[in-house]
């Protein structure tokens, strides 16, 4: 009996300064927020998308005209949380091997007649790396960048070299000029988390730009959180409990945008061509456990995964012809989906 | 971390919330149930069938009632994870208690789960007290509370009404509207109009030819011996198959009446006899010279003895009408009427002749100042007819034919009356309020 309450207080002991430490992390992870917004004026959807998306070692494909500061937050965060920060700038010319990295014959040292082949890692192997308008560059290209973003790892000659943890992949593509682009498959754009649609600021947040960029100081950040913090925020948002009503809910909103399905709605039965796949719950399930973290909670909820679901479904689901004709947003049918969708909190409503 | 006290928030939160499903389920389901008994019974009393009453009503609702609450103490309780989820929607807690409650089922196995379990326990102070979700349910009790009350003022107004527009009376009120000047006093003191021998005879053995006979002349010497012995004689013999249980039951009953004698003696008076007897000797008289017209009308003393009988009494303002053809009969008066229920039969039963066997026909007269019109033609099916206790047949129809119809469906609700016959009592009444109806209206004032 006494070893039981002994080891019942220790478990106690021992979950408390975890939740004492997972707290403190949180404190930091406010702390970012606030000091990428004090970099970037405005965009705090793109901000916390990107965090949520950090915690939840997810791929983000930002989608914006230029100038709106995509790179300047990519770079921002990166310097916020002391990682290694590396920007590759798609073109159509650009090889895999110039992303992956290469095989080199290098002479070794203490021996000046020996050549060794050894692999030369590419600018992917980084904690943060920004993809600048990914939908420049050949297929081959974007997949060789892709797959290594799935497997996490980049092979060479046999050999794996895995990518450093964190690895968050920033990819940035505009939706004008897209003559001569290549633009990304559906299934490559499944691979990434979330498609963040980064808007025009306000007026005011336009002012706050104007007087922070054009003077004689430009803001400087420091780094407010380790990279082993972060994973242990990483570890965290895997531990953050979901009810089985939210994962009902998150499973009945991925259906509902498959226009064969029951659940679906009749805009979506009109106007989608397919939708969002399993990767697409998981991702909604996933990133509401990152935001009922950042938010200080240990359990997601419904509102959680609707708060999620345009940016991680957005991108999964495909317009067909009449559409596109008609000029249909995937926004604004997410929305009617969830509006309709219910969220069955009791048995029987009273 | 105190987990006793979720599960006292959530078992308050439970036995409330399921307090409100039971009743507002109750509500639903007596509400629901009030109208649909009080139409059944008002359709059950319509049709005239028996037991349907307020009574019943009431077993019905509160059977629905029970229902209800069968259901919602069975069906639709709510366990502690549905209050739970319940309670994160009220309050907006973002699922926080149900995730504690998962945790803590769970013995707070999990790394957060102490976090999660905190998190519940600060966020419930705010949800003291609990404001109960009471508008479904108030909602339900007032529907309930509509329906109940009409359907008891649809039970107390409609049933009054309902003979009005029943099968049984469907033109009784437009009689009654005609028929208030046409009324007459009534005797205080129940009337009845007698028996004439051959009626009684007729009655007793309508299917025995022979014995009808025997008993019609033992009647009129009344000798009440040879009748019970043709009685006991008759009920050895095996009824016809075509006369149902409710015409056995009823000459039995009349068995038993004349078995005492005591009907015969209250129908035929002393005086009346001795009339019926010339009146028996002159037709005999009149058969022997005209054969072919024997045993076509056999109630025909019985007629010219009630019309004697009221030529004898010019002051009496009831004077009979001789058509012809028909035999009219008028009432006696009302010192000659005492006894029970004037029972009239026709030998002409379903199955047999109707053309070549003619009935007993009988016309009565109504005295209405100076006109008179005949009001109403009775035996022409050949059943049993039952003229209420009370009821002169000289008042006229239109006053007597609601409170008649009325006595008559109430006789078949209360199974005093056989059921099998509702049908014929509703024709019944309706051919002879049709026939009221028909006829034009009486401009002469009171006598």
């Amino acid at each position: 009996m006494s070893d039981y309450v002994t080891e019942l207080t220790e478990r106690d002991q021992i979950s408390q300064g975890y939740l004492r430490a997972l707290r403190q992390n949180i404190e930091r992870l406010n702390r970012l927020r606030e000091q990428i917004g004090s970099v970037i004026a405005g965009q705090t959807e793109m901000i916390d998308l990107a965090i949520t998306a950090l915690l939840c070692e997810g791929h983000v494909l930002l989608e914006g005209v230029p100038g709106l500061g995509k790179t300047l937050m990519v770079r921002t965060l990166a310097d916020s949380l002391a990682l290694k920060f590396s920007r590759i700038q798609f073109t159509p010319d650009l090889l895999p091997a110039d992303i992956t990295g290469t095989i080199i014959a290098a002479q070794e040292e203490n021996n000046r007649l020996g050549l060794r082949l050894r692999f030369e890692p590419g600018p992917i192997f980084a904690n943060l790396v920004l993809a600048d308008e990914i939908n420049r560059a050949s297929p081959k290209t974007q997949s060789a960048l892709l797959e290594a973003m799935q497997e996490q790892a980049v092979t060479a000659q046999g050999q794996r070299h895995p990518l450093p943890r964190p690895f968050q992949v920033l990819a940035t593509q505009n939706p004008l000029e897209m003559e001569g682009t290549y633009p990304l498959p559906e299934a490559q754009v499944d691979r990434f988390l979330f498609k963040i649609l980064v808007k025009h600021p306000s007026e005011a947040e336009l002012i706050t730009i104007i007087n922070r960029t054009v003077g004689a100081e430009t803001p400087q950040v420091g780094s407010v959180m380790e990279a082993e913090e972060l994973n242990s925020l990483q570890r965290a948002v895997r531990e953050v409990l979901v009810p089985p009503h939210v994962a009902a809910y998150a499973a009945r909103l991925t259906l509902a945008t498959q226009p064969e399905q029951a659940q679906a709605i009749p805009a979506v039965r009109k106007y989608v061509r397919y939708g969002a796949g399993p990767r697409g719950a998981q991702a909604l399930i996933l990133a509401g456990k990152a935001r009922a973290l950042t938010q200080g909670r240990f359990n997601a909820c419904v509102e959680d995964v609707q708060q999620v679901a345009a940016p991680a479904l957005r991108h999964r689901i495909a317009i067909n012809f009449d559409g596109l004709m008609e000029g249909v947003k995937v926004d604004s049918l997410l929305q009617e989906i969830i509006q309709n969708l219910p969220v069955e909190i009791t048995p029987d409503r009273i | 971390m105190n987990n006793l006290r979720m599960y006292q928030l959530l078992g308050r939160a439970r036995k409330g919330l399921n307090l409100i499903i039971v009743g507002t389920y109750t509500m639903k389901a007596s509400g629901l149930c009030a109208p649909a008994a009080a139409f059944l019974i008002i359709l059950i009393r319509w049709l005239g069938w028996p037991g349907a009453n307020f009574l019943g009503w009431l077993f019905l609702t509160g059977c629905g009632c029970l229902a209800g609450l069968a259901i919602g103490l069975g069906y639709k309780r709510w366990d502690e994870a549905a209050v739970a989820r319940w309670l994160d929607a009220r309050f907006g807690f973002q699922d926080a208690i149900t995730a504690a409650l998962i945790c803590i089922r769970r013995g707070c196995s999990g790394p957060l789960d102490q976090g999660i379990v905190e998190r519940a326990q600060l966020v419930s102070a705010d949800c003291l007290p609990i404001k109960w979700p009471l508008s479904r349910f108030y909602r339900q009790t007032i529907q309930a509370a509509l329906l109940i009350g009409v359907s008891v003022l649809a039970l107390t107004l409609i049933p009054s009404r309902l003979k009005f527009h029943s099968p049984t009376a469907k033109v009784s009120s437009q009689i009654t509207d005609n028929s208030e000047s046409q009324l007459e006093s009534r005797p205080t003191q129940p009337e009845m109009a007698p028996l004439t021998p051959g009626e009684i005879a007729k009655m007793l053995f309508s299917h025995h030819p022979q014995l009808m006979i025997q008993a019609e002349k033992a009647v009129m010497a009344g000798d009440m011996e040879s009748l019970r012995s043709l009685l006991r004689k008759a009920m050895k013999n095996p009824e016809p198959e075509y006369l149902d249980r409710t015409f056995t039951a009823s000459r039995q009953n009349l068995f038993k009446d004349l078995q005492d004698g005591q009907l015969i003696q209250n129908l035929i008076s002393a005086e009346s006899m001795e009339d019926f007897r010339q009146i028996v000797v002159q037709n005999q008289v009149q058969q022997s010279q005209h054969p072919e017209t024997k045993g076509q009308d056999r109630d025909q003393p019985a007629r010219e003895l009630a019309q004697r009988q009221s030529k004898s009494k010019p002051g009496s303002g009831k004077t009979p009408q001789n058509n012809g053809n028909h035999l009219e009969n008028q009432r006696p008066e009302p010192d000659q009427l005492r006894g029970l229920g004037t029972y009239a039969y026709n030998s002409a039963l379903p199955g047999q002749e109707k053309g070549t066997q003619k009935g007993f026909t009988t016309r009565i007269i109504p005295q209405t100042g100076s006109s008179k019109k005949p009001v109403i033609l009775v035996n022409k099916g050949g059943f049993f007819e039952y003229l209420l206790p009370g009821k002169d047949a000289q008042v006229p129809l239109a006053g007597v034919l609601p409170e008649a119809a009325q006595a008559s469906e109430q006789a078949l609700f209360t199974r005093r009356a056989p059921a099998e016959y509702a049908d014929f009592t509703r024709s019944y009444f309706l051919k002879l309020s049709q026939s009221i109806a028909g006829s034009p209206p009486e401009s002469e004032g009171k006598p």
